[in-house]
């Protein structure tokens, strides 16, 4: 089963790099904003970390606000292109083309996700 | 890096740096016309902008960006008109170096190759999409 679990943590991972790219977008015309990116999927999966933000070991403890998913850091894009007058650095285009990798990246992950599911599913059953 | 994916990237930097361009190409159309205010003041002077190639080293792809934004130095002409504030003792007015036509070429080329990048990025992404879909 440990696919499965590959496969989501892929989507997982996906999911939080698409927010981040959203939120460039979304602050393209903020001046000072630096664009963000998250850190690679090889670290997601080397760490070992099971949440990040404030352990909470009581249940009265107030949860830190914004949990990502385990093992992703949201930091600052050091490979933007370019920065305008105004200190802001998200390029469009640069946004774009990451936008539509991870939407593909997405799709390949589902599509192994459900070839998988589907081998599975014959070997139990015999038909597909 | 799979070759499809930085298809993408590098016809993304073209992109960027042909929008810069029409940027520039703007600019200057738009100060056609500015003068100083003050005798013998310099009016507005035309701006050149430069490509240079760009080697990303992570995803071992050439890419491209704007290397300068210069100024162009070919010299100003003269204009009668006594009346304006910029007027000289003779009553010429410098005028800005900005050549209309020039800039009508320029923008069209900057928005044919931003065309032509943008099919470049349109045909590497279906080449994916359709590997992708043999999945099915």
């Amino acid at each position: 089963m440990a696919f499965f679990n590959l496969a989501s943590q892929r989507m997982n991972w996906l999911s939080a790099r698409q927010k981040v790219i959203a939120e460039n977008v979304a602050n393209a015309n903020t001046p000072g904003y630096k664009a963000q990116d998250i850190s690679d999927f090889s670290d997601m999966l080397g760490s070992n970390v099971q949440a990040s933000g404030v352990k909470i070991t009581q249940a009265r403890h107030i949860s830190s606000a914004e949990v990502q998913a385990p093992g992703i850091r949201v930091e600052a894009d050091e490979t933007a292109w370019a920065t305008s007058m105004d200190g802001n650095n998200v390029t469009i285009e640069q946004q774009t083309i990451k936008a539509g990798e991870v939407s593909e990246s997405y799709r390949l992950a589902a599509n192994l996700y459900r070839k998988g599911y589907e081998l599975l599913t014959l070997s139990v059953t015999g038909n597909r | 890096m799979d070759p499809l994916k930085s298809i993408a990237q590098i016809a993304a930097s073209g992109m960027h740096a042909q929008s810069t361009r029409l940027q520039i190409v703007a600019e200057n159309v738009a100060n056609a016309d500015s003068t100083g205010n003050t005798p013998g003041a310099d009016p507005y002077r035309r701006k050149t902008i430069t490509f240079e190639e760009v080697l990303d080293e992570e995803a071992g792809v050439t890419m491209v960006k704007v290397g300068e934004i210069g100024k162009d130095d070919k010299p100003f002409t003269l204009r009668h008109d006594p009346s304006h504030p910029a007027a000289d003792e003779n009553g010429f007015v410098k005028v800005s170096n900005v050549s209309p036509i020039l800039e009508m070429a320029n923008m069209r080329e900057a928005s044919r190759s931003y065309e032509a990048n943008m099919n470049l990025y349109e045909a590497g992404r279906k080449m994916r999409s359709e590997m992708i879909d043999l999945l099915k």
